[in-house]
């Protein structure tokens, strides 16, 4: 079976390349590009796994996270974060929210495609 | 004070009610030195002090026992009436007791009455009027200095050093939220203040400039605020040195730069993150085009998008270094030491740089001494160290160049010492003193177009200071360079000594604590385990006492970097009760059960054997290896 990931960015161009990247990898993609979308897309698409950026308009990833958790029918979607952001300023605070995992932008790709991989296993 | 003028003669009140007295002062003085003196008597204290509101005198010869005024009381009220005026006394016979009082009243000298016609008058009233001159002088001078120093924005604060006490100006306390009787003159009051992640620098800055490394001490630490947060501050210094270049005294400023520091940080932080997603962009095409995954590439095409990858990664690598630059400044940085073997991590180095080494046409080797002892410090910040070393001199040696990098023994035998020589431009004397410093930027040798952020070598420098270790350079002029890095060597005798080794004698009251992490249900995998352990060492840090307990590092591959071990003296509650109460503090930890994690806490009994402490110490340390790596060799070996 195909898996599809939910991929939240507001930059075109890393929405674009992470698309082909996965798409490569053999997996189905949908995208948002702000807080709101992402929700509502989550909703509709009911993704396998969600790239998520913090810095976002009409909200931030933190938002999406929250909202994310108190869905009992997204909630267990595994989120990775996807963020140019400092991990020392904001792991733990992601930790806290719920995410399952970190990547700092440029992201290497194989160890990104590992670990979506060990989360499909594990949900 | 001004002496008369006109006539040349000093002015002179004698306050004497006994007229016989004072028959002799005049006789005397005139006596002895005709028309160098003008004299003025009066009998009575307020006629004296009624005296010097008109006329200027240049001194008082003062009689203690007026009608209405006696003993020091009298010096005290002339001394009131006129501040700035010369008094010498004159007591009875059987009084030189009262005369030396009066002097510490404030008069600078006293005469003993019925032997004035046998010493130089003239001679002991000048000498109290050059006195009195020079003590005006210096309060003045100390007024100034006072002055100064309460106006200063800084803060100021002058080391004794032979005597080992500070004195700090109340500015220097205002800083702190002090108040100025709040502080003693005990360097802890500074020192003791320090951040524990920038003692070991501010401690390495200081021993520079004492040793002559440095000319100036300058140094940006953390102090804490008299409310317990922490403020950043710019201390500087100058030394005084004596005899044979020792430093006797230390004086300097201390400046409030905590605003300063955090718009620098906010600025990088920011800049860096816009820096990324661009760069993001960059680097997932280059790589989308190079993995082929929109098709074919050619061999030309290839080597453009290599190129292209190259240079992302370059600029990936610099921004790191921002960011490394603000953990720096911002006292995020975190180092985590281990003991571990020097020779694996330089290996690993020249591995990792010898593309880049043939690339350049330069040779690249290493030589590490057999059977050095494990080192002790962060080995992903070690390698960073001897890595940038190493590029830096692939970057400034021409092709047939020679790079070595050198591992030995260093002269101090509790540190190894590693060196990274090349055979290129080398450095000016005019810049070698400042390539340590933030932003310094090298004149490029010709053959690099490029210089970088200029901070690769000051990243260096924070983290050898911050793992305990100095950090050097040697260089010549189109020669070549050398820089040298000390590394603590690991001992786990010297870590335990403190705990185990009392005055009162060896301590056998002691056990080792292991903290475990485990998954909080087996279903579900330890999530964040670096959060976890992180908020584990907080806790166990806090339960941590001073000269009692020792939390200890990780000791070597058996160790699987789920557990800490806390090395303790259990004292009269005994091991099992402390124990419990530090399992019982963690799983009250709500982080560590957000992150999936429970801590099991084992106290294992330790045998403390052996007559003399080294001996004692040397099982002690065999022991916990052997139970914190797993390392399966029996505790009783140590009885051989």
């Amino acid at each position: 079976m195909t898996y599809k990931i939910l991929i939240v960015d507001d930059d075109h161009d890393i929405r674009r390349g992470l698309g082909l990247r996965l798409r490569a990898s053999k997996f189905e993609t949908c995208f948002a590009a702000d807080a709101a979308t992402a929700v509502t897309v989550a909703h509709r698409e009911e993704p396998d796994v969600i790239l998520l950026d913090i810095g976002l308009p009409a909200g931030d990833g933190f938002l999406v996270l929250e909202r994310l958790k108190n869905i009992p029918k997204l909630s267990a979607i595994p989120v990775i974060v996807v963020s140019a952001k400092d991990p020392h300023h904001v792991k733990e605070k992601l930790f806290a929210a719920g995410a399952d995992g970190f990547f700092q932008k440029p992201v290497d790709n194989e160890e990104l495609l590992r670990v979506i991989e060990e989360s499909l296993a594990r949900s | 004070m001004n002496q008369s003028q006109g006539s040349g003669a000093l002015r002179c009140l004698v306050v004497e009610d006994n007229p016989g007295d004072a028959r002799l002062l005049e006789l005397a003085l005139d006596g002895q030195h005709p028309g160098r003196f003008e004299l003025h008597v009066t009998d009575r204290i307020e006629a004296a002090l009624q005296e010097l509101t008109f006329r200027r005198f240049d001194v008082v010869l003062l009689d203690l026992s007026l009608p209405d005024s006696q003993g020091i009381d009298t010096v005290r009220r002339i001394h009131e009436g006129a501040p700035q005026l010369p008094i010498v006394v004159t007591t009875g016979l059987d009084d030189e007791m009262l005369g030396m009082q009066a002097v510490k009243a404030g008069a600078q000298d006293y005469l003993v009455k019925g032997q004035v016609e046998h010493i130089p008058l003239h001679q002991t009233l000048r000498h109290a009027i050059a006195r009195k001159q020079s003590a005006e002088a210096l309060r003045e001078s100390e007024e100034r200095y006072q002055l100064a120093m309460n106006g200063a924005r800084d803060g100021l604060w002058d080391w004794d050093v032979s005597r080992d006490r500070i004195y700090y100006s109340p500015r220097w306390a205002a800083i702190l939220g002090l108040a100025e009787e709040e502080i003693s003159s005990d360097p802890e009051e500074w020192l003791g203040r320090i951040h524990p992640d920038d003692v070991v620098r501010v401690r390495s800055d200081l021993d520079e400039h004492m040793e002559g490394v440095r000319d100036q001490f300058e140094s940006e630490h953390r102090l804490r605020r008299a409310d317990g947060s922490y403020a950043w501050m710019l201390v500087r210094g100058v030394a005084v040195r004596g005899v044979g270049g020792r430093v006797t005294r230390m004086a300097g400023s201390i400046t409030d730069v905590t605003d300063r520091r955090l718009a620098e940080d906010e600025l990088l932080s920011h800049v860096s993150h816009e820096l990324r997603t661009p760069l993001a962009a960059i680097h997932q095409f280059a790589t989308i085009l190079l993995d082929e995954i929109t098709g074919p590439v050619n061999e030309e095409q290839r080597e453009c998008l290599d190129t292209i990858e190259r240079n992302a990664n370059q600029l990936k690598a610099m921004i790191g270094d921002l960011m490394e630059i603000t953990r720096i400044t911002t006292g995020k940085l975190a180092i985590d030491p281990v003991p571990f073997g020097i020779a694996e991590e330089v290996a690993n180095v020249v591995d990792a740089a010898s593309g880049n080494a043939t690339a350049a046409g330069v040779t690249l080797r290493a030589d590490v001494a057999d059977g050095l002892p494990p080192v002790f410090g962060d080995r992903a910040r070690v390698r960073q160290v001897i890595t940038n070393l190493v590029d830096n001199a692939i970057k400034f040696t021409p092709a047939e160049g020679r790079i070595a990098i050198t591992v030995a023994a260093a002269t101090d035998p509790r540190f190894v010492e590693v060196s990274v020589s090349d055979s290129g431009c080398g450095i000016g004397p005019d810049q070698l003193q400042s390539v340590f410093e933030r932003l310094h930027q090298a004149n490029g040798g010709p053959e690099t177009s490029r210089k970088g952020l200029g901070l690769g070598l000051f990243i260096c420098r924070e983290l050898v200071t911050r793992q305990g270790g100095r950090i050097s350079v040697e260089s010549k002029v189109s020669e070549g360079s050398t820089f040298r890095f000390t590394l603590p060597v690991f001992s786990l005798v010297d870590l335990l000594r403190p705990v185990v080794t009392q005055t009162e004698g060896t301590r056998s009251d002691v056990a080792l604590l292991r903290i475990r992490l485990e998954p909080a249900s087996p279903e579900k995998p330890l999530r964040f385990l670096d959060i976890a352990l992180e908020e584990t060492r907080r806790v166990v840090q806090r339960s941590v006492r001073p000269a009692e307990d020792i939390l200890l590092p990780r000791l070597g591959p058996g160790d699987d970097g789920r557990t800490l071990c806390l090395f303790a003296s259990t004292g009269a509650c005994g091991a099992e009760i402390i124990r419990a109460r530090l399992e019982e503090r963690l799983a009250s930890s709500q982080d560590l059960t957000r992150a999936g994690a429970r801590a099991r806490v084992e106290a294992v009994p330790l045998v403390v054997s052996g007559s003399e402490d080294d001996e004692v110490l040397d099982r002690l340390a065999r022991d916990i290896a052997s139970i914190v790596t797993g390392d399966p060799s029996p505790q009783k070996e140590s009885d051989e």
